[in-house]
């Protein structure tokens, strides 16, 4: 048989299954704790998957800081259902998992028309009410690559946050230097199934130009858009009572970064994720 | 430094042979199962397999919702239940409790059990099967009863029992598989039946969106299937432990309740659970105080907090000083008995002249 459906799913690339077989092991060995345990094979764990991180982090834009989910449709829930946006703004083409999550959100969605060849204009400009605006670096059926850059550059005018899903783009394309979130899919670039990453600016550079509605009842609690705010807000992201990380599935890049295989489900975020929202996967 | 003794199969057990094999043999069959090719049929066909495996391993007559873990399968059930949250015990794991707010927490007594005559609501009710800090094992025959005598639903967290223990007559069952020797990153939602909550939209009959990950619903169908005949050994091997520490002069966490024998509680006069955790780790003992998720912290654990709140308010004795150990099939008694040396010996250290 001959596959030519690599846009649904891949295979797992050889270096992401040598990366994860450590990690999945038995009793003898010491690839199976817990990474929230204080012993040594949980250390063991937590570090590897601090490794991971950064090694998922190269592949990205600096300044940010990646948070291991168990999909892409996980980390655009995460996204969209974190940072609570009352003006949503989504292409029309986008991922199912865009689409549905903005509709169950509480947001007033706003459509963003795509032309005859499946684009959305560049020169695009957004209501000064926008709080976030989400659109695809590739898509998924045509393959039309958006001109993401500029549309972040357009939602920081707006005083917006940009979410990219980025599930066909990562690994082949660049990832848009200017967005606050990126989402990614290991199983779309060689790596295992179960696992994927909201990429989170933490910096504030991306946005430094821009600005943001002044008074009170900011959904960010900030008076810059900083899409670690809503982390920060439901507490101990990044030290704190959190579902468990997962090692088995743990970060690995194959060399140079060119073959991204294993991200790990660490459920870093869950807690706060959990309290600020109905975290998983809510959709129509 | 001595070889690693691992006791803390709470936390995270390893994966099984049979685990791994699926999950590698899943890793060779990578296709979409949502694809409408013959390889993504053959990924769906394989996904249904399983599904199959896992309700008769568990011998459970409702639906699976596979999800990411234990933590996504709780969030599932208490966000989308078809009737509000009434109330949650207060012992349960993290997972639920901070999900849980602001509803009301059952009390228990001070051996960690919940009464089920509290329990009587025409709402959703979660009340875990084993706690995962003690193991003590909730009346939940008796609470199912008042629950939908009420007209109520209950959840029951059965992350530390699943695969070891029969599941309880529950309207939804939660489950993790790196519990039971299966792969991190893979758990389940069990529904007696689909109307309990609402879908969403996507895969899973739209009740959760995501690529379903085939091969670890795979390991995790294997590692149910290994069985659990190796829990009269546990036993076995947990009288001993018992018996040991109490004779040594520790105290076993709610030694009047019903526990699983793979996970039981120690306290240790007059050392700290801190301290204790520092010397077993650097003897190579690898146990825990309280739950992995909070071992950052060593704060009372709420388990032991609520207990000590039962009838007279009096703190749990040693609720400080304890370590919880957690047998696995892999446990053997020299390993058991390695770790009653070690014990006694911190204890003899620790010890005030």
């Amino acid at each position: 048989m001959i596959y030519l459906d690599y846009q649904a799913t891949t295979p797992l690339a050889a270096e992401a299954r040598e990366a994860m077989l450590p990690w999945l092991a038995g009793p003898k060995s010491a690839g199976f704790a817990n990474p929230h345990s204080p012993h040594r094979f949980g250390r063991a764990a937590a570090a590897a998957i601090e490794a991971a991180r950064d090694q998922v982090a190269a592949l990205l834009p600096p300044g940010g800081r990646v948070v291991f989910t168990s999909s892409a449709t996980e980390a655009i829930n995460l996204a969209i259902i974190g940072i609570k946006p009352r003006q949503l703004h989504v292409s029309t083409i986008e991922h199912a998992a865009v689409l549905d999550t903005a509709k169950a959100s509480d947001a007033v969605v706003h459509p963003i028309a795509v032309d005859a060849l499946g684009l959305v204009s560049a020169n695009s400009q957004f209501a000064p009410e926008a709080d976030l605006v989400a659109v695809m670096q590739v898509n998924n059926e045509i393959g039309t690559i958006q001109p993401v850059e500029a549309l972040a550059d357009a939602a920081h005018a707006a005083g917006a946050l940009f979410l990219c899903d980025a599930v066909q783009g990562v690994g082949k394309l660049s990832a848009p230097a200017n967005a606050d979130m990126i989402a990614l899919s290991a199983h779309k670039l060689y790596g295992p199934k179960g696992i994927g990453a909201l990429w989170v600016r933490m910096n504030r550079a991306g946005a430094a130009n821009s600005r943001r509605r002044a008074g009170t009842g900011d959904s960010l609690g900030h008076s810059q858009p900083c899409a670690m705010c809503w982390f920060r807000r439901g507490g101990g992201v990044v030290r704190g009572p959190h579902g468990r990380r997962s090692r088995p599935c743990a970060t690995v890049m194959g060399p140079g970064g060119s073959v991204a295989g294993r991200l790990d489900a660490e459920r870093l975020c869950r807690s706060a994720l959990a309290r600020q929202f109905e975290y998983p996967t809510r959709g129509t | 430094m001595s070889e690693p003794l691992y006791l803390d199969h709470a936390a995270s057990a390893p994966l099984l042979a049979a685990a791994q094999e699926a999950l590698l043999d899943g890793y060779a069959r990578w296709a979409n199962p949502s694809s409408p090719h013959a390889a993504g049929r053959a990924a769906r066909a394989a996904l249904e397999d399983a599904r199959a495996r896992v309700k008769a391993a568990l011998g459970w007559q409702g639906e699976v919702v596979f999800t990411s873990g234990a933590t996504e399968a709780l969030a599932i059930a208490m966000s989308r239940c078809r009737l509000p949250l009434g109330a949650v015990s207060s012992v349960e794991h993290e997972a639920v409790l901070r999900l849980a707010d602001p509803a009301p927490r059952l009390k228990v007594d001070r051996n960690g059990q919940v009464d089920p005559a509290d329990t009587g609501l025409p709402a959703l009710v979660a009340v875990q099967q084993v706690n995962n800090e003690t193991g003590v094992i909730q009346p939940l025959g008796e609470i199912v009863t008042a629950v939908h005598g009420a007209g109520g639903l209950l959840l029951a967290d059965c992350a530390q029992g699943a695969g070891k223990i029969a599941l309880p007559d529950a309207d939804m069952v939660v489950i993790a598989a790196h519990k039971f020797g299966g792969p991190i990153g893979i758990g389940a939602l069990l529904l007696r039946e689909w109307s309990l909550i609402t879908p969403a939209s996507g895969q899973e009959r739209g009740y959760r969106p995501g690529t379903e990950a085939v091969p670890l619903v795979l390991a995790m169908a294997a590692a149910l299937e290994t069985g659990n005949a190796w829990m009269d050994e546990a036993a076995r091997l947990r009288a001993i432990l018992d018996s040991a520490i109490v004779e040594a002069g520790g105290g076993l966490i709610a030694a009047d309740a019903p526990q699983i024998p793979t996970i039981g509680a120690y306290a240790m006069p007059g050392v700290s659970s801190a301290a204790q955790l520092i010397q077993f780790d650097s003897m190579g003992l690898a146990v825990s105080a309280g739950s992995a998720c909070s071992s950052g912290s060593m704060k009372l654990s709420h388990v032991i907090e609520a207990m000590g709140a039962g009838a007279g308010g009096a703190p749990i004795p040693g609720g400080s000083e304890l370590i919880r150990v957690s047998i696995g099939r892999d446990t053997t008694e020299a390993g058991i008995r390695r770790f009653i040396a070690a014990w006694k010996e911190v204890a003899r250290a620790g010890r005030p002249e």
